[in-house]
């Protein structure tokens, strides 16, 4: 299996498109994790706590009250129950960053051993 | 009387919820968004399961990664209003229109499930608003303003911009016929109301969809052959 695409290849060929190699490169998506982590972080403080498009318009034309409270409730609002301020919102941030970076991987991978295991 | 003041300074202490909650559309509103954003998914997954190349897998989890953290990071547009990021083009641009719905309908399902963060009822309105749109509607944008400038080699970032700032108004306009539709309130009102603020919030959308791919571009410009990867491997 080559890696050149085809000539409706969008990128031109010969373009320099091999994977920087190296350990660092390889586990590029940790630092990928990390840049994600400090986003939550730099939300958690700087965030404008004002309300949204869609919740400003709902406040503004009074339909706000008609928002049902969640029947479940789990981590709601960012916050990790029994802290306050930033450091839980930064904890909810990191362990909303997990959770979805692990169901898109494992996602991924099912659906990558599917194709393999229906070429096989 | 103490949980109320606990309540309060919650509320304060996060960023504001983002996402529609239950109660704001009807339920034959919701049911027939579910039923679109379930399609759509179940075509995703097959898509996905089609053409998609193992090496993307990383990506696909960062990509979704940041979407979940941009999406808590809300930013003042003007007068006690806030925006943020919806991702549905960024994700699409960085991983096709298939990989790109599937990282959305997960963010977009956290969010309602582990944050109380858009209601469970509505929620197949909310992916369809904030994931489909762009993934699928926006991306057909990008592609279309890419081939006019000359490439998507050349066009990348600026015909994203375009793409992001138009799913954000797209989505605003969907919000607003799904809010009417349901007779939570007037729908004229509504559509002026969501359009006019998010003209603005989707040039937020666009500055953050084009500097993510910028700061790509710079640092790791082989994650952008790995769309086209997929799809050579799909054509082999």
């Amino acid at each position: 299996m080559s890696d050149d695409v085809g000539d409706d290849s969008p990128t031109p060929a010969g373009t320099p498109d091999a994977a920087p190699q190296g350990l660092l490169a390889r586990y590029w998506w940790v630092a990928g994790l990390a840049i994600a982590g400090a986003i939550a972080a730099l939300a958690a403080a700087f965030a404008s706590g004002d309300p949204d498009g869609l919740d400003s318009v709902a406040i503004e034309q009074g339909f706000e009250e008609a928002a049902k409270e969640p029947g479940l409730q789990v981590l709601p609002g960012y916050a990790i129950p029994g802290l306050d301020g930033t450091v839980s919102t930064i904890i909810a941030g990191v362990v909303g960053i997990a959770i979805v970076f692990l169901l898109v991987f494992l996602l991924g991978r099912l659906l990558a051993r599917r194709r393999k295991d229906a070429a096989a | 009387m103490f949980a109320s003041i606990v309540a309060a300074g919650a509320a304060e202490a996060g960023p504001p919820l983002l996402h529609a909650p239950d109660g704001f559309l009807s339920l034959p509103i919701a049911a027939v968004m579910w039923v679109i954003t379930l399609v759509v998914t179940a075509y995703a997954v097959r898509r996905t399961n089609a053409t998609f190349d193992e090496r993307a897998i990383p990506l696909m989890g960062v990509t979704a990664a940041f979407v979940f953290a941009a999406q808590m990071f809300n930013f003042q547009v003007v007068g006690g209003t806030s925006g943020h990021l919806l991702g549905g083009v960024l994700a699409a641009v960085l991983l096709g229109p298939w990989a790109g719905t599937l990282v959305m309908v997960a963010v977009v399902a956290v969010q309602g499930l582990v944050f109380q963060d858009g209601g469970l009822v509505v929620m197949g309105a909310n992916i369809f608003n904030m994931g489909i749109i762009g993934t699928l509607g926006g991306y057909a944008v990008y592609r279309v303003v890419c081939a006019a400038l000359g490439g998507e080699q050349r066009a990348r970032i600026p015909a994203a911009g375009v793409a992001a700032w138009i799913s954000v108004v797209a989505a605003a306009a969907a919000m607003a016929l799904e809010l009417g539709l349901s007779g939570t309130t007037d729908l004229r009102l509504a559509l002026t109301a969501m359009l006019s603020i998010h003209t603005l919030i989707g040039i937020g959308e666009a500055l953050i969809t084009m500097a993510a791919l910028a700061f790509i571009g710079a640092t790791r410009p082989d994650l952008f052959r790995l769309r086209d990867a997929r799809v050579a491997a799909a054509a082999r």
